[in-house]
């Protein structure tokens, strides 16, 4: 459905002004969007959910695979991914101090 | 999804650089309940994909019986499971090896033990050497993860030579960070640093979930901050918790460009001496920020302001407007 200028106002200005809230609407945009009285549609949520998707998939692609740049206890559970061959010799350079 | 759970706040050390404070006189954990969700809700969120699932403290082996069925149960998830521990259990060879080859039964994967000059105070480096030891004869991978101050009787090398000999199978080497024990303190002499402001983006998050529940985005000492802060994991569904993680305008702009975004509106609002000269890494820069109430802010303010033009452009792209 399409939002009257006063509901793309409010639901802007309610964007702009409340973090629970866009917090809501980066989990559940129906759910958020029926807070102010306007229902989506299900290709609007679509859409939005699909945004939101490539921002999950961007976060994820950042996440690091090298555990010589990890920090603390992430670089643990890198070491360790491929652990399987206990006579595995320690991976190259693992004497280098990393951040935290 | 890679999630670390430090299932309890109890340990039997209480090391000065330890920024939770973990001790004997804690006692706050997660339950068995709580874990066992945690876990169930990560491998659902988590799909086809490969679950790694990291559990530290506190020292996890203060409650062998629990971490024995967390283990288990992570494993009948299909889940990479690991573990952190000071290696205080390791008073004779055959104890530590027994307690391994159990661990290892139940699915874990590989662990890490964790010491330093603090840690020294109250776990024995013998003990350290009898679990790197066991560790070997049971097959089951072990890191060392080693804290250093600028003085430290070994340097890397030295550090490097004692636990592989020991039977170590990987070394990490960590500076200090001045993120201590509630009201302990350690001369700026400890310290490693470089001078300036480091460049480069976080290298590494992990939705890591504390004792009590919250849930940050990092775990690495002075992470657990109001800044880093994603949720509530057992009071929030773990996927809202997973949502922000992944799409929060502070974790955001950490991975896209890092603490040093938030170097402008610092400079801006007339509060660069807030700043050191010098930082160990990116992540001290990005803990410093974070645990300083007034350059705190000002990063909420700039993620704050990201994440509203991202979600604002989110919506008007999806939405149509009549007059």
């Amino acid at each position: 459905m399409s939002l009257t200028i006063a509901e793309h106002t409010e639901l802007l200005g309610r964007i702009a002004s409340d973090r629970q809230f866009r917090s809501l609407l980066l989990t559940s945009p129906r759910k958020a969007a029926c807070e102010l009285g306007i229902t989506l549609s299900e290709s609007e949520e679509g859409q939005i959910l699909s945004g939101l998707r490539a921002i999950h998939r961007d976060g994820t692609d950042r996440l690091p695979s090298d555990a010589q740049t990890a920090p603390f206890l992430f670089s643990v559970l890198l070491t360790h991914d491929d652990a399987g061959d206990e006579d595995e010799d320690p991976p190259k350079g693992s004497e280098r101090r990393r951040p935290h | 999804m890679k999630l670390a759970l430090l299932i309890t706040a109890h340990c039997n050390a209480g090391c000065t650089h330890c920024s939770t404070s973990c001790g004997p006189h804690r006692s706050e954990h997660l339950s068995r309940e709580q874990i066992f969700r945690l876990i169930d809700e990560a491998a659902e969120l988590n799909g086809s994909e490969k679950l790694r699932v990291l559990l530290s403290g506190g020292e996890p082996f203060l409650a062998f019986d629990l971490l024995l069925d967390v283990v288990r149960h992570a494993r009948d998830k299909r889940a990479i499971v690991t573990c952190v521990t000071n290696a205080y259990w390791a008073t004779s060879i055959e104890k530590a090896r027994d307690l391994l080859r159990q661990l290892k039964a139940a699915g874990l994967r590989s662990f890490a033990i964790s010491t330093s000059r603090f840690h020294q105070q109250f776990i024995k480096r013998q003990r350290v050497e009898r679990a790197l030891q066991a560790s070997r004869d049971v097959g089951l991978r072990c890191t060392l993860k080693y804290v250093r101050v600028r003085d430290d009787s070994l340097d890397e090398r030295g550090v490097r030579s004692w636990a592989t000999s020991a039977g170590a199978h990987d070394v990490q080497d960590f500076p200090l960070l001045p993120h201590l024990r509630a009201g302990a303190s350690a001369p700026e002499s400890s310290y490693i640093r470089d001078a300036g402001v480091p460049t480069g983006t976080c290298p590494g998050a992990i939705l890591t979930v504390r004792e009590d529940g919250r849930a940050f985005t990092c775990c690495t000492p002075g992470a657990f901050t109001t800044l880093l802060q994603v949720g509530h994991a057992t009071r929030d569904s773990l996927r809202d918790v997973n949502a922000r993680f992944h799409v929060g305008g502070v974790q955001q702009i950490l991975r896209r460009k890092g603490p040093g975004e938030f170097l402008e509106a610092i400079r801006a609002r007339a509060q660069a001496h807030r700043l050191r000269s010098s930082y160990a890494s990116v992540c001290d820069l990005c803990t410093h920020i974070a645990a300083d109430p007034v350059l705190g802010a000002i990063a909420t303010e700039v993620a704050d302001a990201f994440e509203v033009r991202q979600v604002s452009a989110l919506v008007e792209s999806a939405i149509t407007v009549t007059c």
